[in-house]
């Protein structure tokens, strides 16, 4: 069902915890499945430094943090808030379309840390 | 490997194999003809027929029919007997934990005009058999109420059940299909008019299965054809698979009473050192009427797919009916009947023992899990810890 990129960032996450000297965080839950991410960022002059997260879900929904995580962490925002859950899906090598929720989810909650202190 | 999910499917013991056989190439012919190949299936047939009988308390060899799965001997009952006794009523009973073979057949029955009561279950996933008797009217012709659920393990009281629809023009079906071969199922006792079962649940073939339809009962049949089984269930039988069935419960039921006890201490082992070990582990379904094999939990701060992973990357075979392991997103009607909190209902783990596990691997497995919920607690979001 998951492809061996996703398994190994399901198994290996990477980055995960909060950052210190945040200057954002945000946390989105999924109300229908109950999957929750949390993101904290560190931006310096427009430029994504530091990045960690938290994920409670399906193995989808971890991967997909973690993928992120490492994907956008030293990219000027402007890379990051064009990006789309179609491209992370891309780069965890696909995921059954029942879960590319776990993806946007991801994508969400990061953009919403980028953008301040959001979520509860 | 170290397989726990005999719930979903069980190996087919050698000794079952090893009665099929001669099925697939020397004794091949239809039973239906009548040279001499031919009667020597008939006669495969009939013995499998007359010792299923035999398991299950049938008085007749004649109220078993072979059908291709559990499934559909679950379609028979539901869709066969309400259509069947249509002239008398439109009304059916049935239960929110049952398996999907009878919720979605009693769903079709709603479609086609009939007025289905879906009762709510206590806590542990049980039935009252008083509301049962309370739901009936003067339109109910069928109750249907599974003997052992298959997500939980929890027994329903359904000779109770059977008991205080006695004297009633109520027909009473039971899908079995968890419970045939692991607790004493006797068709007398339990006072039943249809039960189902399937034989891969207890190391038969899967393929087949079977319903006991009480003498006299009558049914209307879903398959059309040649007329095999009584006109109720058309189709060429499937000799091997019979046969092959036959010979797995004659397996099971023979030592089953040890073994059941084998497995529960297995199992008690297991959720003794789970629930000891972790904080937030809850075991799911009644604490005592269960089946012998089946452990059944949900964790805080962990999800079901996610510990599944983690076990199967160990060589651990178990299942979940997290929300996130279904395409609807929702957690499993079992557990959303059983009144737990989503957060709760996402992470669900079933544990289903069989007869070749060990005391060695029930300690492997619960220490595998153990860690498995505390990683995926050490990555959740603080607050859900």
């Amino acid at each position: 069902m998951y492809g061996p990129i996703v398994l190994d960032h399901f198994h290996h996450p990477r980055h995960v915890g909060e950052v210190s000297a945040a200057t954002g965080h945000a946390r989105l839950e999924n109300p229908v499945c109950g999957d929750v991410v949390e993101f904290w960022t560190r931006v310096v002059e427009d430029r994504l430094e530091e990045v960690g997260f938290r994920a409670f879900g399906c193995a989808a929904a971890i991967a997909s943090a973690s993928m992120l995580a490492e994907s956008v962490r030293g990219l000027p925002l402007t890379e990051i808030l064009a990006l789309e859950a179609g491209d992370l899906v891309e780069a965890l090598g696909g995921l059954p379309a029942s879960k590319t929720h776990g993806a946007a989810l991801a994508l969400e909650t990061l953009t919403a840390a980028l953008g301040g202190v959001v979520g509860s | 490997m170290i397989y726990l999910d005999h719930a979903a499917t069980t190996p087919v013991a050698p000794e079952v194999l090893e009665a099929m056989l001669p099925y697939f190439t020397r004794v091949y012919a239809n039973p239906s003809n009548v040279h001499r190949p031919s009667l020597e299936a008939r006669r495969a047939l009939d013995q499998a027929r007359q010792g299923v009988a035999g398991q299950l308390g049938a008085r007749q060899a004649s109220e078993i029919l072979f059908t291709a799965g559990g499934t559909e001997a679950d379609n028979l009952a539901i869709l066969g007997l309400a259509r069947a006794h249509r002239e008398r009523g439109d009304h059916v009973i049935t239960t929110r934990v049952e398996h999907h073979a009878v919720l979605h057949a009693c769903d079709h029955l709603q479609r086609e005009g009939f007025r289905i009561t879906r009762l709510p279950v206590d806590e542990w996933g049980r039935v009252d058999p008083q509301a049962v008797l309370e739901a009936c009217g003067p339109g109910t012709i069928l109750v249907s109420v599974m003997l052992a659920n298959n997500e939980i393990g929890t027994l329903q009281p359904v000779a109770e059940i059977a008991e205080l629809l006695r004297g009633r023009e109520i027909l009473l079906h039971t899908d079995a299909v968890q419970a045939v071969g692991h607790i004493p199922v006797d068709v007398g006792q339990l006072g039943v008019d249809a039960l189902s079962l399937s034989a891969h649940k207890f190391h038969g073939p899967k393929g087949v299965g079977a319903l006991y339809l009480k003498t006299g009962t009558r049914i209307e049949p879903l398959v059309f054809g040649g007329g095999q089984e009584r006109g109720l269930r058309s189709g060429t039988e499937n000799v091997p698979g019979v046969v092959g069935l036959a010979r797995a419960l004659e397996l099971a039921c023979t030592g089953r009473e040890e073994r059941a006890e084998h497995l529960r201490a297995l199992r008690n082992r297991l959720v003794k050192r789970v629930l000891g070990e972790l904080p937030g582990a809850h075991l799911t379904g009644h604490p005592e009427l269960r089946l012998p094999g089946t452990a059944s939990f949900v964790f805080e701060g962990a999800e079901g797919e996610s510990l599944l992973l983690q076990l199967d990357r160990k060589g651990i075979c178990v299942s979940t009916a997290s929300a996130c392991s279904n395409a609807t997103l929702e957690p499993s009607h079992v557990l959303k009947a059983l009144g737990l909190p989503l957060q709760l209902a996402h992470g669900s783990l079933r544990l289903t023992l069989g007869r070749e596990n060990t005391v060695e691997e029930m300690d492997q497995a619960a220490l595998a899990l153990v860690e498995a919920v505390r990683r995926l607690r050490s990555l959740a979001p603080r607050s859900r810890n």
